[in-house]
């Protein structure tokens, strides 16, 4: 995914002199297409996540469109005043390419771990958050941010189980049951993992949330409608990620005789290390987990 | 320009009114950093920003709590309506304690220190990408330097030889709760700037005549410039001068009537 949301904004700088990008010593093999054929709108800024986004904010100040790329951990948290003030205090069209979620790093430890990132970011004003499920929700999600002009954080994980889909929408049913009664949201690279689940029961839809911020009422309101049973899953603390803002909607709507259900890590770091595989099996995320939890549900 | 420059008093009159009736904090740092600000307004063609041309030279307050000074200043250029200065620190006003660019020609919402250099690295970046042979001027306070954000900026602006790139050091050293030296020593400030590869200057900063010939050099200099500009926190008020307690306090009625005298026999 991270490669061809690289290729698109390659593609759109020909068109759009105002784009550049920004990295802070990442992306080796991502982003020197765009270095060698923009490199008076390429800027390796070093490992100083601070100052590209002050620089980010700089260059909205002139009339550029800056995308800034780094791992999310370090994009997020290590420059967290600076994308408060500096972009979403001035409403700057700043995109955040952030790379690795949940524990796509997980071996390399609870620095490294991204399970944080969507409750840092959506307590800002302004924002908009992306969380693309597929190559081809990498497209739709690019035409969205640069429709919309806001500052924008894309949550890019890594991942082999890639799936196609047709849906234009960013946000979609990728499955429908009809007469289930159990609606499964999801969102990133936790889509891929809903879809193994389904494939080996099926009993259950499937919404696929490529924006998860700022939540449709109105498109929530709908989706929600036909089933009693809600299961949230995401590679982040569910106490701060979509499970946290579905359910102040839910409150905010009022719903009554629905039950909402959450799979992902809890609010704590970890200490010891594991693979995706590893935390997804441990916190259910895991196809198989997934598809036992909604089992257990049905009876 | 006259070195005793009368005009400084004049904004500094203001400065003490609007903190006076508003009851604001930071008079001291908004004293310091009068010559320097008005020097710099000297300097830019006021025409452009008011017309928010897209070549205008830029000028960021990163030291963002001495906006009342700001917007004085602002105000003398017509940038600003006395009406709107009035209001300075008031409920349902713009005009907060803090330069925010939600007031007409404030470039960058400033406060939260150690951010201004970045931003101004980047439309320094930007002017230059667009070919324009405008300027970025952005007053950072010395205590503000312990912000590490500020030497990333730095070293990012001597690599990309940003000769648009002015930074004008309010050298007052005083800091939120003493000497800014004693926590953290930023001696010597020349010697560091050079050694990021910046061309840099000493200058009384209270002096407009040495600000302003400074700023003149910009356009002969291939490298980011930085003027360390000594100054005296507080400045103009005897009681007042280097004595960090007006860093927070607002003047009090005597207090007031006392500088208000000290600045008209000035």
């Amino acid at each position: 995914m991270r490669n061809t949301f690289f290729k698109e904004l390659k593609n759109r700088m020909y068109k759009d002199e105002s784009l550049f990008l920004l990295v802070a010593d990442m992306g080796l093999g991502l982003v020197e297409d765009i270095q060698n054929e923009f490199p008076d709108r390429f800027l390796n800024v070093g490992i100083a996540e601070q100052n590209m986004i002050g620089v980010a904010s700089g260059l909205c100040n002139v009339g550029f469109r800056p995308f800034c790329y780094t791992i999310s951990n370090f994009l997020i948290q290590r420059a967290f005043e600076q994308i408060r003030n500096d972009v979403c205090l001035h409403n700057y069209p700043v995109t955040l390419i952030g790379t690795s979620t949940g524990f796509d790093n997980g071996l390399l430890g609870p620095t490294h771990q991204v399970i944080d990132d969507i409750g840092c970011l959506k307590i800002l004003p302004n924002i908009r958050i992306y969380s693309p499920s597929s190559i081809n929700a990498i497209r739709i999600v690019f035409e969205d941010l640069i429709k919309n002009n806001f500052p924008s954080y894309v949550r890019i994980g890594k991942g082999s189980d890639i799936f196609e889909h047709e849906d234009e929408n960013l946000n979609h049913f990728i499955l429908k049951k009809e007469k289930s009664e159990i609606l499964v949201i999801s969102h990133g690279t936790m889509i891929g993992k809903c879809i193994e689940a389904a494939r080996r029961y099926d009993n259950f839809s499937i919404f696929c949330m490529n924006k998860i911020k700022p939540l449709y009422i109105s498109e929530l309101k709908n989706v929600i409608q036909d089933y009693s049973k809600i299961i949230v899953i995401e590679d982040h603390i569910v106490s701060s990620g979509l499970y946290d803002s579905i359910c102040t909607l839910m409150i905010d709507l009022r719903v009554q005789n629905k039950y909402l259900y959450k799979i992902g890590p809890p609010e704590r770091y970890e200490e010891i290390i594991g693979d995706t595989n590893y935390f997804s099996n441990k916190y259910g995320c895991f196809s198989d987990k997934i598809c036992d939890f909604i089992m257990d549900l049905c009876n | 320009m006259n070195e005793k420059n009368e005009n400084s008093n004049l904004i500094r009159k203001k400065i003490l009114d609007i903190v006076y009736k508003s009851q604001a904090s930071h008079i001291g740092s908004s004293f310091s950093v009068v010559e320097i600000l008005s020097t710099v307004y000297k300097c830019v063609d006021t025409k452009k920003i008011e017309n928010l041309d897209i070549d205008r030279d830029r000028v960021i307050l990163s030291k963002g709590h001495a906006a009342a000074a700001l917007y004085v200043i602002l105000n003398q250029h017509g940038l600003m309506s006395k009406n709107d200065l009035e209001t300075y620190y008031t409920n349902g006003s713009l005009l907060g304690g803090h330069a925010t660019h939600n007031v007409p020609y404030v470039e960058h919402s400033t406060g939260a220190l150690g951010h201004g250099l970045s931003v101004a690295t980047g439309i320094a970046i930007g002017l230059k990408s667009k070919k324009f042979d405008s300027h970025v001027f952005v007053i950072v306070g010395d205590g503000e330097l312990h912000e590490g954000s500020n030497w990333e900026a730095l070293m990012l602006a001597s690599h990309l030889n940003l000769n648009n790139l002015c930074i004008l050091v309010d050298n007052n050293r005083l800091s939120g709760i003493g000497n800014t030296h004693a926590c953290c020593s930023l001696d010597s400030l020349l010697v560091k700037f050079e050694a990021f590869g910046l061309e840099a200057f000493d200058v009384d900063g209270h002096n407009e005549n040495e600000i302003y010939s400074t700023i003149k050099k910009l356009k002969k200099i291939n490298k980011p410039v930085a003027i360390v500009c000594n100054t005296i926190k507080g400045k103009g008020v005897s009681f007042m001068e280097n004595n960090n307690v007006w860093h927070y306090r607002p003047p009090g009625t005597d207090e007031y009537q006392k500088a208000i005298l000290e600045l008209l026999k000035e």
